[in-house]
């Protein structure tokens, strides 16, 4: 109905029709602080007059004045020089049933009482259920519904804390045990060395798969997005593709398209299906992700990466391949050597995002390793770096990953654990 | 709408809560981008619905629903007593309200008519042409609340908000690259007035500053922080720790902790001329309100007092647990986002030197005009700040533009303070917290002022 409407006043229309059910227990010193549930229905369209372009979004249907607002409004716009026709393929239809939100509580209880050891634990379990319906003035739809959930936890011990963090489309992808069997053990590793401070220094460091996860999903977001190369704000360009710019131990794809993966959605706003992008090949940049706009500024060819807006691409999912090092934390401090363990990071900023000139604050247990064993807690350690520097000094990335998202985390990622040499850190 | 909202509340209190709230909040709006002077983006958009909050059994439980039908209302108003029940039964001590005057009336602010688009067309034409990127976003919005409690408050509210974020990147392979990003905004047209003299001035900076500023020895210095320095300080190190929910460990997951703890809430944590106020009700502000999302009216917080840690943000549940009476902050960003306490306009208090008097008195120091880069642990006790404009001070005199990082424990920082200036300026910000995540308008600043002895480093 509303297309009909819109393809009175406009050259060509899209409207994406969205409802997100979400399911949240949050929970502070053991017991439960709150137990949320918000339902988010909202009408996204996209307009197009020449090549004027402009976006509206209401909550529930938008009511013809509004749409006649945006139309008016689009008059009066410049021209959208990355303007591209509405089409392509047909989106999929996919729907899956929406997962029993009342099974929450006994996940937290489960984690909370495997974390031994531990003083208390505060965390969240987030269940979404999103359902989206597509359709455009060149007669494409489709439509999908999918689950996602996530879990994090922190426990804290004294003056220590860890967290473990887990992710998956289902209820039963998460296994919140672990997280507190994962907190209680990194604890009891920490439990006991003398905590200290560092001077600015370089040093070699071992990243779990929450903090490598959080840095490469930075460099995804800012340097190879499409709308960022666009913008000249990449440290990459166009030309960069098919060049050495990492270490060869680095492969990086982006796994919006895996049902598997957290951030998986069928199809974006513009009615696209996610496509894998190679982003590092064993070192070698291998892409960006767009939106059909971005892609055609640069010569690419789109890859379903207009996630949340038709104006910007973003990553939903990055995926960094396992490497050949030991899975288990004590081994792979045994091969840092000599260097800092960093646990968990937060409050990622840069000084400048075209060279990657960042710093991030550590939080959780830090430790300093001596001879591959953990001496000393490290407070408020800090990365104070180039994102260049980090992807270059890959050294090593452990066989297993971790499927892993919570709440500072830039994008939902699945990552190893890695070794980095010579980053620049402080306190 | 009223009779809804009383229906909402009347069922809420018939299915066994103790204490329901209910408020309908829209916002609405336009946004516009610019991307290096060619359109990016004109978007439009509605955003509305009705959040629920109850207590219940000791538990407390939250349900927001964008649909508007008495049906659904009802629906919502069942999915956060149930969820309240529910989480009653995982909880040690039940969750408690203070008891407060709370408001009954309504007010609002006239519209802002500026296009977005238009604004940031402006903008740009003021940027400097040499930068190899410019970015503007500019976002202008009304926000429409209605907020009913089972206890008696009832408050209609009207506040249009503008905001304006700027990107400056030069980058010369010979030189190296640096970034300036600027924040603009308030309640009303005026907000802006004398942008493109800001947007001028700072972006212009970037190439100066990027090729006559150099690396400091790192040392130990005499710090003058100029206002915007003043606003990034107190908002991260004083008024974040101060939240008393995340002093009590709600936020410990996400946003963190504090370095305050329940145990030792009234510590020394400056000197005797540190005075830092959070006051909602400041007019024409982007952090302005006059009453908070559970009724209770505004009044200005006095969080250090003679640098004695004095008063903490709260809102009426972590009042209950201190046993004193919520000082309105309760913000919630949309209506689907829970109130939790929040900051609004946060500021150190004047005090009575000229600031040109405290460059004059420093022998040997940094004096700092704004910011780059900066983060702060999850207890707010370690902070960094990135320079972005900063000189040497000699003798009491500016000299070399420099580029480096202050890193400053909070009770250092606030405890070598010798020196407040008496000019004031506040600084648009968008202050993150809370799962999910809410972005809400604040602004933050104050004075110059000196810090004694600190560590900068290159």
């Amino acid at each position: 109905m509303i297309l009909k409407i819109l393809q009175r006043h406009v050259d060509e229309a899209v409207v994406v029709k969205t409802r997100v059910r979400n399911y949240m227990v949050r929970f502070a010193n053991d017991e439960i602080t709150a137990f949320k549930s918000w339902d988010v229905e909202n009408t996204h369209i996209y307009l197009a007059k020449g090549r004027k372009t402009a976006f509206l979004s209401a909550t529930g249907t938008p009511d013809l004045a509004q749409i006649e607002a945006a139309v008016k409004r689009l008059d009066a716009l410049l021209e959208d020089p990355l303007y591209v026709p509405v089409g392509g393929p047909q989106p999929p239809t996919r729907r899956e049933s929406a997962e029993d939100f009342e099974k929450l509580p006994d996940l937290v209880k489960a984690a909370i009482d495997a974390a031994e050891g531990v003083q208390r634990s505060a965390g969240v379990v987030h269940l979404t259920y999103v359902e989206a319906e597509y359709e455009d003035s060149t007669g494409r739809a489709g439509q999908y519904a999918v689950n996602r959930i996530y879990m994090a936890m922190r426990s804290f011990l004294g003056e220590l804390s860890a967290t473990s963090a887990t992710a998956g489309r289902h209820i039963a992808d998460i296994k919140a045990e672990k997280l507190g069997e994962e907190n209680s053990r990194l604890l009891s590793l920490a439990k006991g060395l003398p905590q200290t401070r560092i001077q600015p220094t370089r040093a070699d460091l071992l990243l779990s798969p929450l903090v490598f996860g959080h840095l490469v999903g930075e460099v995804v977001h800012f340097w190879t997005n499409g709308s960022e190369v666009v913008a000249n704000s990449s440290r990459y360009t166009r030309e960069d593709v098919g060049r050495p710019v990492a270490s060869e131990v680095l492969t990086v794809v982006e796994k919006t398209y895996d049902e598997s993966a957290y951030g998986h959605v069928p199809f974006d706003l513009e009615g696209v299906q996610p496509r894998p992008v190679e982003i590092y090949e064993k070192g070698v940049l291998g892409g960006f992700i767009h939106t059909k706009r971005t892609a055609h500024a640069l010569g690419m060819e789109p890859t379903g990466h207009a996630i949340y807006s038709w104006a910007r691409s973003a990553p939903g999912h990055v995926e960094i391949a396992p490497g050949e090092g030991p899975a288990d934390l004590e081994a792979l401090l045994t091969d840092l050597r000599n260097g800092f363990y960093i646990h968990n990071n937060w409050y990622t900023r840069y000084q400048n995002v075209k060279t990657g000139q960042f710093s991030t604050v550590g939080r959780d247990v830090a430790l300093e390793v001596r001879d591959g064993k953990p001496t000393a807690v490290v407070k408020y350690l800090r990365i104070a770096d180039t994102m260049e520097n980090v992807v270059k000094n890959i050294a090593e990335l452990s066989r297993e990953t971790r499927h892993v998202y919570w709440w500072d985390m830039p994008v939902p990622a699945t990552a190893p654990y890695a070794v980095v040499r010579g980053i620049a850190v402080t306190t | 709408m009223e009779e809804l909202l009383i229906k909402a509340l009347d069922y809420g209190l018939s299915l066994g809560a103790s204490y329901v709230e209910v408020r309908w909040q829209r916002d609405s709006g336009s946004a516009a981008g610019l991307r290096n002077g060619q359109f990016e983006f004109a978007v439009s958009y509605s955003s509305q619905g009705i959040a629920v909050r109850a207590v219940a059994e000791g538990g407390l439980g939250f349900a927001a629903t964008p649909r508007l039908a008495l049906e659904d209302v009802f629906s919502a108003v069942e999915r956060a007593v149930k969820l309240a029940k529910a989480a009653g039964r995982a909880r040690k001590r039940p969750v408690q309200l203070s008891e407060e005057r709370l408001g009954r009336f309504s007010y609002s602010l006239p519209d802002i008519a500026l296009d977005p688009m238009v604004l940031a067309k402006t903008l740009d034409e003021y940027a400097a042409k040499d930068l190899t990127v410019r970015r503007f976003y500019v976002n202008i919005w009304t926000t429409e609340k209605r907020v009913l409690t089972s206890d008696g408050a009832d408050v209609y509210s009207k506040i249009p908000r503008l905001y304006v974020f700027g990107m400056f990147i030069k980058h010369e392979p010979s030189l190296g690259s640096l970034q300036r990003d600027i924040f603009l905004g308030g309640t009303s047209a005026d907000s802006v007035l004398g942008a493109e003299k800001v947007v001028e001035e700072e972006s212009r900076k970037v190439s100066t500053l990027l090729e006559k500023a150099r690396s400091i020895m790192p040392g130990r210095y005499d710090v003058v922080f100029a206002p915007e320095m003043t606003g990034i300080l107190v908002h991260e190190s004083i008024g974040h720790p101060f939240e008393l929910d995340r002093i009590y460990g709600r936020e410990g997951a996400e946003a963190g902790e504090s370095y305050l703890t329940p145990g030792n809430l009234r510590v020394k944590i400056g000197s005797d001329l540190v005075n830092i106020t959070d006051y909602p009700a400041l007019p024409g502000t982007y952090g302005f309100y006059l009453v908070d999302e559970e009724g209770v009216v505004a009044r200005p917080k006095q969080l250090v007092r003679s640098g004695w840690a004095s008063e903490f943000i709260t809102n009426r549940q972590y009042a209950a647990v201190l046993g004193v009476h919520s000082n309105a902050g309760a913000r919630a960003s949309a209506f689907d986002r829970e109130p939790i306490p929040r900051m609004s306009n946060t500021y150190l208090e004047p005090g009575d030197w000229r600031p040109e008097e405290i460059i004059r008195d420093t022998r040997r120091g940094v004096y700092v005009v704004s910011y780059t880069e900066w983060n702060i642990n999850d207890t707010r006790y370690s902070g960094r700040y990135g320079i972005f404009e900063g000189y040497l001070i000699e003798n009491g005199e500016l000299k070399q533009p420099i580029k480096g990082f202050i890193e400053v424990d909070t009770p250092e920082l606030w405890g070598n303070v010798d020196a407040v200036g008496r000019d004031f300026q506040l600084f648009v910000g968008t202050c993150g917290k809370g799962n999910p995540s809410q972005g809400v308008p604040v602004t933050m600043g104050g004075p110059t002022f000196r810090s004694r002895n600190l560590r900068v480093v290159p």
